[in-house]
């Protein structure tokens, strides 16, 4: 019926407009990225607004190894795109170029258009800016800038996708942050049978034990992982250390102090969404906790005192058993297939 | 010193209360202004590692440079950003903004990165007794690094961590024997460490008209890092790692180069 509606509308709208413009669509047409109501419109920089080819030489670019030194390490090496493009089974990633152990854990590429930092604690002020973090990053993508832009500038695939995405640029580091992160703002995770709850406000598609789970999940949860998106964007101390004296790799174990300064930051991360929680082991910034099971223990029996704790933890999170066998059912109903557009 | 810093507080004060002078050239970027646009300024700054001598005359392992503390020191790279350059004549009020003003000075790979300088065009003609600029780059320009041209991350001059730019950079090592060093590597960045300079041009300033061509010769004495309001030093009471990024150490460094690291060594036409 939508469908059918869209085609009339065309129909009415090419015989009013020149048919001229019709015939030829501007270079870079603009990217209508589907956004459930509940979300909002999709927030986006007014100067790197995604269009069509800018997200399709984003998305060349996330997947093609060309982005690290030795040629083998892609965006996608680590976000994975079928876990909810995190990185499973590993608690600190080897695969960057170095081969080095990494101290965090890949986070999740989803709904990143209303996130308001970047990186677990923040530090990076848009995905524009983000961008550079881990295709510079000795132990991560290690590519040099220059290099970078002189190999893409000697390959015509992209030099016509760019020409595409950006008419009135040459290739520059700044344009090649650019489409990445005009694909990566297009990667929204709204299929799930939770969206379809929410959208239709019918909670007999649940089961009884994900119902409960849900009722259990808004009274203990929620204050953090808000819905819809299932995350405040925002950095609390959730207890799992007490001493942030280590300022080692650049403050890396400080959590947000390493980056505003303020003790009151200190040991604080931001709040992973709940969406795809089954996809997306291990848990935690650094990948402490390999089974969802630790992580109910953590927030029952292990939270640590310090003087930044979230206030809302103190007395830790009471659950029983079964509340805990709801909450997981609830979880099942978390899981997206569908987070990038194929 | 102090009254060095009231007239850093001093200028500041007047650079923000710039917009409520009476001047009539003031710079209006639309429509092009109808001032007689004329002068063109080469502006220049050598790097040195003690004032005198040149950072790339001392590129053999041997040739080291002495702090005030008496710090033997080895400098393999010193960055740094030049920004909003400011031409000001103090008594009328008068200045001239650079537009769009950045410009990463500097050594490296024991070259200078920009040995001819730069060149400022169409700067109104006029007398102006100050230079002011500053050292990084202001708030606005730091908020996010996807940038072009000079601000382009691909210098090495962005972190990887954290959004922002390295305003300076020093990398190199202290040499205390020919077995014995210790690494140098001050990553000096964040709002709180943007720093403006104020120069007094001497001669009654500088004097631009219709086709007149000056040169404008800076000097930049990376040694003047090490000393000035805080000893930074790898012996005695200082307490300074050989590592400094950000934080309360890099506020210390950049308070000492804002007081002695530029200086103007002449004015030719």
């Amino acid at each position: 019926m939508v469908k059918y509606l869209i085609i009339l509308l065309f129909l009415l709208v090419s015989c009013n407009e020149k048919p001229a413009e019709m015939v030829t669509p501007k270079v870079t047409e603009t990217f209508q990225i589907k956004v459930p109501d509940y979300y909002g419109n999709l927030p986006q920089p007014s100067f790197n607004s995604a269009t069509k080819d800018g997200v399709a030489l984003g998305r060349k670019l996330f997947f093609d190894p060309i982005l690290s030194s030795n040629n083998k390490v892609s965006c996608a090496t680590c976000h994975i795109p079928d876990v909810a493009f995190a990185e499973p089974s590993t608690i600190f990633s080897t695969k960057g170029v170095s081969q080095k152990m990494l101290h965090r854990h890949t986070p999740t590429l989803f709904n990143l258009a209303w996130h308001n930092g970047f990186f677990w604690d923040g530090g990076a002020v848009d995905l524009e800016s983000q961008a550079f973090g881990p295709i510079t990053h000795p132990d991560e993508q290690n590519k040099n800038l220059i290099t970078l832009v002189q190999q893409l500038k000697t390959i015509p695939d992209y030099v016509m996708l760019f020409k595409k995405a950006f008419p009135k640029d040459t290739i520059s580091s700044q344009k090649i942050a650019y489409a990445l992160s005009q694909f990566q703002r297009s990667l929204i995770s709204s299929s799930t049978l939770y969206d379809s709850f929410l959208k239709t406000k019918d909670s007999s598609i649940f089961s009884i034990q994900e119902k409960q789970g849900y009722k259990i999940f808004k009274i203990h949860c929620e204050t953090c992982h808000k819905e819809p998106f299932l995350t405040d964007f925002e950095y609390h101390n959730n207890g799992l250390d007490a001493d942030f004296s280590d300022d080692s790799f650049e403050g890396t174990f400080q959590g947000r102090y390493r980056v505003t300064l303020l003790e009151a930051d200190k040991g604080k991360y931001k709040t992973p969404s709940l969406r795809n929680i089954n996809l997306t082991a291990p848990y935690m910034h650094d990948g402490r906790f390999g089974h969802l099971d630790s992580v109910f223990n953590h927030y029952q029996n292990n939270i640590k005192n310090s003087q930044t704790l979230d206030i809302r933890l103190k007395n830790k999170i009471k659950l029983t058993d079964d509340d805990i066998k709801n909450i997981k059912a609830f979880f099942n109903t978390l899981t997206d297939s569908k987070i990038m557009i194929e | 010193m102090k009254s060095f810093s009231i007239i850093i507080i001093l200028t500041l004060g007047l650079f923000s209360c710039a917009k409520e002078i009476k001047t009539t050239n003031l710079p209006t970027p639309m429509p092009p202004a109808p001032v007689t646009v004329s002068g063109i300024v080469n502006f220049n700054i050598t790097n040195t590692g003690d004032g005198v001598d040149e950072l790339h005359s001392h590129d053999g392992e041997q040739h080291l440079f002495t702090t005030a503390n008496m710090d033997s020191i080895k400098i393999e790279t010193f960055k740094y950003y030049i920004s909003n350059v400011i031409f000001m004549n103090s008594i009328t009020g008068a200045f001239y903004k650079v537009p769009n003003s950045y410009y990463l000075f500097g050594y490296e790979n024991n070259t200078s990165l920009k040995p001819n300088g730069v060149v400022f065009a169409d700067i109104p003609d006029g007398r102006y007794t100050h230079l002011l600029f500053g050292i990084g780059v202001d708030n606005a320009a730091n908020a996010t690094t996807a940038k072009q041209g000079e601000l382009d991350p691909n210098s090495r001059m962005v972190w990887n961590w954290v959004s922002g730019y390295k305003f300076l950079v020093i990398e190199g090592k202290y040499v205390f024997n020919s077995t014995m060093t210790s690494g140098i590597v001050f990553h000096i960045g964040r709002n709180e460490t943007y720093k403006t300079i104020s120069m007094q041009l001497p001669n009654g300033g500088l004097s631009v008209s219709k086709g007149s061509v000056a040169n404008i010769n800076l000097k930049a004495d990376v040694s003047k890092a090490f000393s000035g309001q805080f000893v930074i030093s790898r012996k005695g009471s200082s307490t300074v790692p050989g590592t400094v990024m950000g934080g309360l150490n890099a506020t210390s460094i950049a308070g000492n180069y804002a007081l002695g690291m530029f200086s103007l060594t002449n004015i030719t036409y």
